[in-house]
Parts: C-alpha cells; structure tokens; sequence
C-alpha cells in the first residue's frame, strides 16, 4: 500500500498542495496537522492536486473537510484537482461532488482565482 | 448460492494490519476479475468498518483478533466481518447531513455513511458478545 505523500509550492498568489498515495486512519492525521499550519498562515487561495491519491476514506476526506472550513472562514477558497477515475468515483457515490469546487487538470483549477 | 472463493482475515487492533487486509483483500478481489467500481467500493467499506472498530474498542476488548471473511458468490460478494466486544450497530442511526457538516467543517459519522452507500445491504446482529457485520455488493 503507498503511504502518503504530500508537497506544497506557490503558483503566483495560489498554494498547490499535492498529495498522492493513501489518505487513510493512519496517514490522514499528519495531514491534518500540515494543513492547519497552512491555514495558520492565513493562505486564502489553495489548490489540492489529487492525481496520484490512490485511496480516500473517511478521515482523509474529514481532512479535507476541515481544511476547506478553515481556509474559507479566513476568507479564502480551495479547490480539488485532477482526482482519478478511482477517487471521483467514489466523490460521486458519496455526493462529495457537489460539495466541492472539483476541476478536471490543475492548470484550470488554478484559473478558478 | 455456492461459494465460488473465500479469502479469512484475522485482524489484529493496529494501522498495520489495516493495510495489510486491504492489500490482501484487493488481490483477492482483482485474482477473481470482480469489476474494478466494485472493488474501490468493498475495498473503502470494508476498511471503514474495520477502521471503525480498531479506532472506538476499548483496550478490554482487545483480546480476540478481528475476523474478516471475504466470499465470492455467483453474482455478489460478501463481507462478513466479527469481533467480540459491546454492541455497536451501525445500521442504526439516521444519515449526516452532508451538505449540513460541510458547511460547517463536521465530518462525525462519514465512516458509517460510506459504508452504507456503498454497498447494497449492511447487516448487523449481536451474539455471544459478538458484533457480526455482513456487508453485501451485488455485481
């Protein structure tokens, strides 16, 4: 099973955050942690570059969840990218989908700002 | 409705063994040629349900390794996950309001929820001491 990988850069005013392997139990609360440092610094533009994320459950996906409400009660927005078939396959089942802002490649997630 | 393969699994309380049941489970799934949707789908549920139990028993009930069976049936697949320990139904309840814990940065109670969407019938049944949870895909 891949183990999480994440990393972060700076596209102009937006930060990309991308993360690959598994977002699970194990793995989701050391994202968490890394995440609400970008949140503590106050970043108001994020993408979450999906493409190589292999597996989400419930606690990578309360993860994102959480994030989203502290990016946005700083007055920012994040938007998910380039999930694979696998990954919004199950957005869809779970209505995930509608919640958040979803584009299909990075490039146009990043012209959402 | 004769078995066509079944794969057991004891699971003991760690992150570890976790994965390994999930990879172990894949193969298993992908070794039969079962749809690829219907694989992500068990592969998610049953882990949420393992997850669930690793993460809320207490250290008391502990003592017995999970059982985790995976059977192939002619047009289904199932689940059947026991472990000893207090009751824990989690077909009761009502659904999250998922628009309602989004907006407010919740995420209690996804594990259950995914479980139950993803699959085409959850039962539950308290025996011995016992939770047996049966999770069910048809294909």
């Amino acid at each position: 099973m891949s183990k999480l990988q994440y990393s972060l850069s700076e596209k102009g005013t937006v930060t990309v955050i991308t993360i690959g392997g598994s977002m699970d139990v194990e793995t989701s609360p050391e994202l968490h942690r890394k995440l609400t440092e970008v949140i503590e610094k106050g970043t108001k533009s994020v993408v979450i570059s999906m493409g190589k994320l292999s597996f989400i459950t419930s606690a990578g996906l309360g993860v994102l969840i959480s994030f989203n409400d502290g990016v946005t009660k700083n007055g920012g927005k994040v938007v998910l990218s380039s999930m694979n078939d696998k990954v919004t396959k199950i957005f869809k089942l779970l209505g995930f989908i509608n919640l958040f802002e979803i584009y299909e490649s990075d490039q146009k997630a990043l012209k959402a700002f | 409705m004769p078995e066509r393969a079944t794969i057991t699994f004891s699971v003991t309380y760690d992150g570890n063994a976790l994965d390994r049941t999930r990879s172990g489970l894949l193969a298993f799934l992908k070794g039969n040629a079962i749809d690829t949707d219907a694989i992500s789908e068990i592969e998610l549920a049953t882990y949420e349900v393992l997850a669930n139990i690793i993460e809320h028993s207490p250290a008391a009930e502990r003592g017995e390794e999970i059982l985790c069976e995976c059977a192939l049936l002619q047009n289904r697949v199932e689940v059947r996950i026991e472990h000893r320990g207090s009751r824990f139904d989690l077909t009761e309840g009502s659904f999250p309001d998922l628009r309602e814990h989004f907006s407010k940065g919740k995420s209690s109670g996804l594990g259950i929820y995914i479980v139950r969407t993803l699959m085409d019938a959850v039962e539950y049944a308290y025996t011995g001491n016992r939770n047996v949870i049966r999770l069910v895909k048809e294909l």
